[in-house]
């Protein structure tokens, strides 16, 4: 079941602990003036370069860790996680030129389809229809702009770690 | 042919599970993983707190040994004149217990302070919610009130080991008996919720008619509210209406801009929970 990307499990669970150590350090840095949601830094480089089953546990464990303090089902949102990384994975043989574009425009889509997932799942903690509306879609550009910054690095760096130690992962299909 | 069946039918059987864990889990089981979840990132919430304070320490560690001789001069300034505070404030104290064991009052100590440090903070469309770096091994529970130097900073809404959860008064969860400053008649406040950009509200019911839209009025928490002491401010009155059945009033409450920069809160034990 895991011939290939077994040590890769604890590569990507590693990193996206880092990656949300990093969101959430920015998110208390930003002090309410916008909050980044970016779940496609943890689900897109999985998606990418795992097969299907260690993908979906490097998916699930980050989404029921991300939520698990929230007020809504964590199993609800790791399915609707491992919906977007399905759709991203069944693909990848057609992203496999990795280049800046293909990396980043996936990644805006998963985080945008997500944001929107989001906006209907979650609880609305805002007390106008309106503002909450504009509260989202202030968030969702702000996490789009920061996506554009780091959503290639992000997306590389598993790579560049595996390489590292000679290793080589790629985009291919399922064997 | 055949392996590649199996390879849809099971990814399709992982998307499922997920789907069924979400809908026909009962509600235990997801409380059990979402509290073995929390346990397991409480200690990466706080990094960033713990390394923040990291980079405090070395950069006072960098000071040169003028300023710190400067700063030690300025502290035992301010340690001797905190000494007289602490001496008249222990006699007060002595002179309120006398007082109390003359008349058979009740004690008038209901709450001890246990100060913690913000971790975290989540401020969006969804939750207004900050994380305290104490949790239930400090004797915090769920319910107790949060406060800091601007006022009323929330109830704490989930505990951890470790960490709290604490909900802000901005928040729309948060609802709270309360009172106008200088009148007793209770009123009920409610957050308005994360609205844009930084700008931190709520809203209040229930105004006697006769209460006027003055400059400057405040509301402070009421001791209806259970968990609060009476008089910690809440905000400061921004709008007042009269209602459509001309008996109440309601209007709009602007809280301190502070409230999400807190970087230290006090969590308020009731005196009787201590122990249990």
């Amino acid at each position: 079941m895991f011939r290939r990307f077994d040590v890769c499990i604890w590569l990507f669970l590693v990193l996206n602990a880092l990656y949300w150590v990093a969101v959430s350090a920015l998110n208390t840095c930003a002090q309410g003036y916008f909050y980044l949601v970016v779940p496609a830094l943890f689900i897109v480089p999985a998606a990418l370069y795992m097969n299907y089953v260690s993908m979906s546990i490097v998916v699930v464990f980050s989404a029921m860790a991300s939520f698990s303090n929230a007020d809504v089902n964590p199993f609800l949102i790791a399915a609707v996680w491992l919906m977007a990384a399905w759709l991203v994975n069944v693909c990848r043989f057609r992203l496999r030129t990795g280049d800046y574009m293909t990396t980043v425009s996936v990644s805006l889509l998963v985080n945008m389809f997500l944001i929107l997932c989001y906006a209907v799942i979650l609880p609305c903690g805002v007390y106008t229809a309106g503002e909450y509306v504009k509260r989202i879609l202030v968030d969702a550009a702000t996490s789009g702009l920061f996506i554009l910054a780091v959503g290639n690095f992000c997306a590389k760096l598993p790579v560049c770690i595996m390489d590292y130690f000679g290793i080589d992962i790629t985009m291919n299909e399922e064997i | 042919m055949a392996f590649k069946n199996f390879k849809s039918v099971r990814n399709i059987a992982i998307f499922a599970l997920a789907l069924f864990a979400a809908v026909l889990l009962p509600d235990w089981v997801v409380d059990f993983f979402r509290g073995a979840f929390a346990e397991f990132r409480a200690p990466l919430e706080a990094i960033p707190s713990q390394l923040n304070d990291l980079r405090k320490f070395w950069s006072l560690k960098s000071n040169t040994k003028l300023e710190l001789i400067e700063a030690g001069r300025d502290l035992a300034r301010l340690n001797s004149a905190y000494e007289l505070k602490v001496m008249e404030n222990s006699s007060l104290k002595l002179q309120v217990e006398r007082l109390e064991e003359l008349l058979s009052l009740p004690s008038q100590e209901r709450y001890k302070m246990e100060i913690a440090r913000v971790a975290s903070r989540d401020i969006n469309a969804w939750w207004q919610q900050v994380t305290l770096r104490k949790g239930s091994l400090h004797g915090i529970k769920e319910g107790y009130a949060v406060i800091y130097g601007g006022g009323v900073l929330g109830r704490v809404c989930e505990v951890g080991l470790y960490t709290c959860k604490v909900e802000l008064v901005s928040s729309r969860d948060f609802r709270i008996a309360c009172h106008i400053k200088g009148d007793d008649r209770p009123i009920i406040y409610q957050g308005l919720g994360g609205v844009s950009l930084r700008s931190f509200g709520g809203e209040i019911r229930d105004v006697p008619a006769d209460v006027e839209e003055t400059s400057g009025a405040v509301i402070v928490t009421s001791s209806l509210a259970g968990s609060f002491p009476d008089g910690i401010l809440i905000g400061e009155i921004s709008s007042l209406k009269l209602d459509s059945d001309e008996i109440f009033k309601s209007g709009t409450v602007r809280l301190n801009p502070e409230l999400s920069a807190v970087k230290e809160a006090a969590v308020l034990i009731p005196v009787g929970d201590i122990g249990k």
